[in-house]
């Protein structure tokens, strides 16, 4: 077989702008994980399901296993560790670490990704709309409740917040 | 199986224009597969079942990603279920198509997943078929040389099957201008909500006081390609709308599918549910073509 050509890749990670080498067969999250040392995204399934490896992509969430490296080509993405740091953490991981939202951890990284999305979008959800917001994300730890509980807390925080700014 | 890499090396190309990606599809016809966003071409490179030896990526090409509303709705293929449901005109007027899109599993699969991906993909399953059926949908193709409209039901083929030659390429859906008068629902089963459907079912009609004045009911997975009810429509179509009448129809479109067992649901369970979810879609669209 004939060796893959490779293609340069210029991609905003968490604000920093990073190149590689890839092959078109070589998905988002391969090079994320392999190349560009992001391993906090976790690769669950491969096809869809799970949204373990969920990342924002231009401020909206995918699914990094179902998208083509070079799909991502001067595209923005952010990590969960473009969501916030140990000093700095967003509220929804300070709720997540208060809840016990977190067991294992591997759905986590995904979780955040979808939860920030939605209060992006909308910082006042329903029960049901959490539901539907983190529904491509699969936990077989926690039983979502915590979960759910730590994103009405977050939501909540966020809301004060921009109250007390007012 | 392992669905952790793509098995097969490709090429891959980027069109900025829909010129360019004819004009590149012209000349490597079946050795290149399009690729929208991915969710349902990637998936069966995974698991092997197609290795297309280049992909062309519709990505760049912005003018093929729009909603535009003049006497009926023209959109672009590259659209995806989260850009549609954004769209005033489709919340407002195209409402089963804005259920639809809704409906389709899960935040990651409607930021990602198109309009243009979901139909030429081909599955009898597709979540924005029966809506885009039931407003009579139409589709345009184009090749290198010329384009050529087609009906949305002489689009669909056979499981996986659509009209589509190769070096053809889905540029436009349009669909018929709806009023006041109008009103439509959509409703899907699914295991749980991120599934694919087991049943799905459209509905539109056009009320002039007490009398459904048109009717046309669209069902998915239920046969092998998503299609029109015409004989239950049929039924409702000049009458006043009661509720015997409605039970009568269901049943009707339980007798039109010819549903098959696989490993989302059986036919048997198919045939049941199925007048429940028309029992209720036309229901719904009924009292919204009156308020
Ligand atoms: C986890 C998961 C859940 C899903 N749930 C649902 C669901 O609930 N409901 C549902 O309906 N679908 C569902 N799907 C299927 C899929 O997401 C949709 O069908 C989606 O709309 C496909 O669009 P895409 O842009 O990703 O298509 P792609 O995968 O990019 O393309 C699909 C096919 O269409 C062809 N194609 C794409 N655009 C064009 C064009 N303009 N002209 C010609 N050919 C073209 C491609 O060559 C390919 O054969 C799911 C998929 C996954 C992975
Ligand atoms: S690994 Fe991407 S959705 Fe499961
Ligand atoms: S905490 Fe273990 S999968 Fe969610």
């Amino acid at each position: 077989m004939s060796k893959t050509k490779l293609y340069p890749l210029k991609i905003n990670i968490n604000g920093v702008w990073k190149k590689a080498k890839v092959a078109p067969e070589e998905s988002l999250l391969k090079v994320l994980r392999e190349k560009l040392g992001h391993t906090e995204v976790k690769e669950g399934c491969g096809k869809g399901d799970c949204g373990a490896c969920a990342v924002l992509l231009n401020g909206k969430p995918v699914n990094a296993c179902l998208t083509l490296a070079l799909q991502a080509d001067q595209q923005k993405v952010v990590t969960v560790k473009g969501i916030g740091t140990p000093d700095r953490p967003h509220p929804l991981q300070e709720s997540f670490v208060k809840r016990g939202a977190i067991q294992c951890g591997f759905c986590t990284a995904g979780m955040l990704v979808s939860a920030k999305n939605l209060l992006d979008e909308n910082p006042n959800p329903s029960r049901d709309e959490i539901k539907k917001a983190i529904s491509g994300n699969l936990c077989r730890c926690t039983g979502y409740k915590k979960i759910i509980e730590a994103i009405e807390e977050a939501a909540q925080k966020i809301r004060q917040t921009i109250y007390d700014k007012r | 199986m392992n669905t952790h890499i793509l098995p097969q090396p490709f090429e891959y190309v980027e069109p900025q224009t829909i010129d360019e990606a004819l004009q590149y599809l012209s000349e490597h016809k079946e050795k290149v597969k399009i690729i929208a966003g991915g969710t349902d071409l990637l998936v069966q490179m995974k698991i092997g079942k197609v290795s297309p030896p280049c992909l062309l990526s519709l990505s760049k090409i912005s003018a093929l990603r729009y909603v535009i509303e003049e006497s009926g709705l023209r959109m672009g293929p590259l659209t995806t279920f989260r850009e549609l449901q954004m769209t005033p005109s489709i919340s407002k007027r195209y409402t089963a198509l804005f259920e639809a899109t809704k409906a389709v599993s899960t935040a990651q699969i409607q930021t990602m997943g198109t309009l243009g991906g979901n139909l030429c993909n081909g599955s009898p399953a597709a979540d924005s078929a029966p809506p885009l059926l039931v407003f009579r949908g139409k589709v345009k193709l184009m090749d290198a040389r010329e384009e050529r409209i087609l009906s949305l039901e002489e689009f669909f083929i056979g499981p996986g099957k659509t009209a589509l030659k190769a070096g053809e390429m889905l540029t436009e859906i349009e669909l018929e201008e709806v009023n006041e008068r109008t009103g439509s629902a959509f409703k899907k089963l699914g295991r749980v909500s991120a599934d694919l459907s087991k049943v799905s079912i459209a509905v539109a009609i056009v009320r002039k006081d007490d009398l459904c004045k048109e009717c046309r009911i669209a069902v998915g997975a239920v046969a092998p390609v998503p299609m029109r009810a015409r004989k239950s429509e049929s039924i409702l179509i000049g009458k006043k709308i009661e509720r015997s009448l409605i039970e009568k129809v269901s049943h009707q479109v339980s007798q039109e599918i010819s549903p098959i067992d696989d490993i989302r649901s059986t036919a048997w369970y198919r045939r049941e549910v199925v007048k429940a979810m028309a029992r209720e879609t036309i229901q719904l669209a009924w009292e919204r073509a009156a308020s």
